[in-house]
């Protein structure tokens, strides 16, 4: 038995319990979990505020080489949301 | 920042952490300057507000206050008992805005719950983890660990795990309020809670990742304090539920403290400008052996409230510390708890309640 590659076919969510919002204070977009608080840096809010369970990863990573054209950004977004998932900030919406 | 809105609690918790002399009804703060304290805490860069207690879910207002921390941006946990908690008001919270819910659950059985709450709790707070989690809330579940339930660890868990808890919260008692009262039936002996931290280990390697579990230490049995609150005035404000603001929620202990009060008092100016949140703010405060030591960047000496309650002063260091030394007064009262645990234990009380 194998299970699908998220990575491939995953389409990355923001988990029900996490908000994501600017700081007017910090100056800094902040995700708020049960009980914790994190910093974003630029480059992760905008990839965290792609991920709605709506577009795969490769979508994603389209989207971000669109606005970042000389990017080679695939092999860091894939680290960053398997992070990201192991935080419980995202979940994968695999296919049916 | 810790909104503690009511003393009033239906529990009678043999741990409970709350000061010994609670805020009673009359004393409480008017909703209408809680909803000015959190549009303020909102101004000033407050990410997360813990609605607490007592039990929180006696405040008739707590839909309000919801409500209007979540239009703020604020991040809202209840941090709750359970009892009171239908599905009604579950998903009234819910709709209101609420982040999540943390519950607490004293034992994994009935009888061992009963015989540490002081009553029948058990099915409410049953209940309530379904209530939550049908309401589609997160849901944590906090236990405070100690001598009579540190054998259920395992059993602990799994009952977590079975109410579908995101996250469970072991943690061990800290002795303030009522809690250092009942000390003597409550502090573990070291081999008890070696047990029960390889029986988290066990469990852990069994059920991985899906429920993250917290393992808060014992700080008796420690060699050095814990970081208390991260530091003085750095990044934690209580409210107690007169409006008193604390940079701990323990610290209204401390004798000449004269914490200031957010009922005349912005929290903008109580945070920066207040003596109290400023008193053991950074390191200048410090003498030996904290002053000199490498490590003060990373525990801030401990807690003031332990200093003051175990060596009777809040600038020393954490008597927890192995560099104290007070610290026989840490060991001394391990010695006597596990020894003898003397008169029976007193289950909290309320003002203007029978026991």
């Amino acid at each position: 038995m194998s299970d699908p590659d998220p990575t491939q076919d995953g389409r990355p969510k923001l988990r029900a319990s996490v908000k994501m919002r600017y700081d007017p204070v910090r100056k800094r977009f902040v995700l708020l979990l049960p009980e914790k608080a994190v910093l974003l840096s630029e480059t992760a809010a905008e990839i965290l505020q792609l991920c709605d369970g709506g577009s795969t990863v490769a979508e994603l990573i389209a989207d971000l080489e669109r606005k970042y054209p000389t990017a080679e950004l695939r092999a860091d977004v894939v680290e960053f949301l398997s992070q990201a998932v192991s935080k419980r900030w995202v979940e994968w919406v695999l296919p049916a | 920042m810790l909104a503690e809105i009511t003393h009033r609690c239906p529990v009678h918790c043999l741990y409970c952490s709350n000061p010994l002399a609670l805020v009673r009804r009359e004393d409480e703060l008017p909703t209408g300057t809680w909803l000015r304290v959190l549009e303020e805490a909102a101004g000033l860069g407050v990410l997360q507000v813990h609605l607490s207690g007592g039990e929180p879910l006696a405040h008739p207002d707590l839909g309000t206050l919801v409500r209007r921390a979540s239009d703020l941006g604020l991040y809202t946990n209840l941090i709750t008992s359970g009892v009171g908690l239908g599905p009604a008001r579950a998903q009234a919270l819910r709709d209101a805005g609420l982040g999540s819910v943390q519950l607490s659950v004293q034992a994994a059985d009935k009888d061992l719950s009963r015989s540490i709450a002081g009553g029948e709790f058990w099915e409410h707070k049953m209940g309530a983890a379904q209530h939550v989690r049908d309401a589609g809330l997160p849901l944590s579940m906090n236990v405070v660990l100690h001598r009579q339930n540190l054998h259920q660890v395992t059993a602990l868990l799994e009952l977590a795990a079975a109410l579908g808890a995101e996250k469970v919260e072991l943690a061990n008692t800290q002795y303030y309020g009522w809690a250092l009262l009942n000390r003597r039936h409550l502090l573990p002996s070291r081999d008890a809670l070696l047990r029960a931290e390889d029986e988290v280990a066990r469990y852990r390697a069994r059920a991985g990742t899906a429920m993250e579990i917290v393992w808060v230490i014992p700080d008796y049995h420690a060699e050095f304090p814990k970081p208390c609150m991260n530091g003085w005035g750095r990044m934690f404000l209580t409210i107690a539920p007169d409006g008193t603001a604390l940079p701990c929620p323990a610290a209204s202990v401390i004798p000449d403290l004269n914490p200031p009060s957010a009922k005349d008092r912005s929290i903008r100016w109580i945070w920066y400008e207040s003596r109290t949140f400023n008193r053991f703010r950074g390191f200048d405060w410090m003498s030996d052996p904290c002053r000199s030591c490498p490590r003060r960047f990373e525990d801030f000496g401990g807690c003031r409230c332990q200093a003051f309650l175990l060596a009777g002063d809040p600038a020393v260091t954490d008597p927890v510390c192995v560099y104290s030394p007070h610290r026989h007064l840490v060991t001394e009262a391990i010695t006597t708890a596990t020894q003898d645990a003397g008169p029976p234990a007193i289950y909290r009380t309320h003002p203007g309640r029978p026991a």
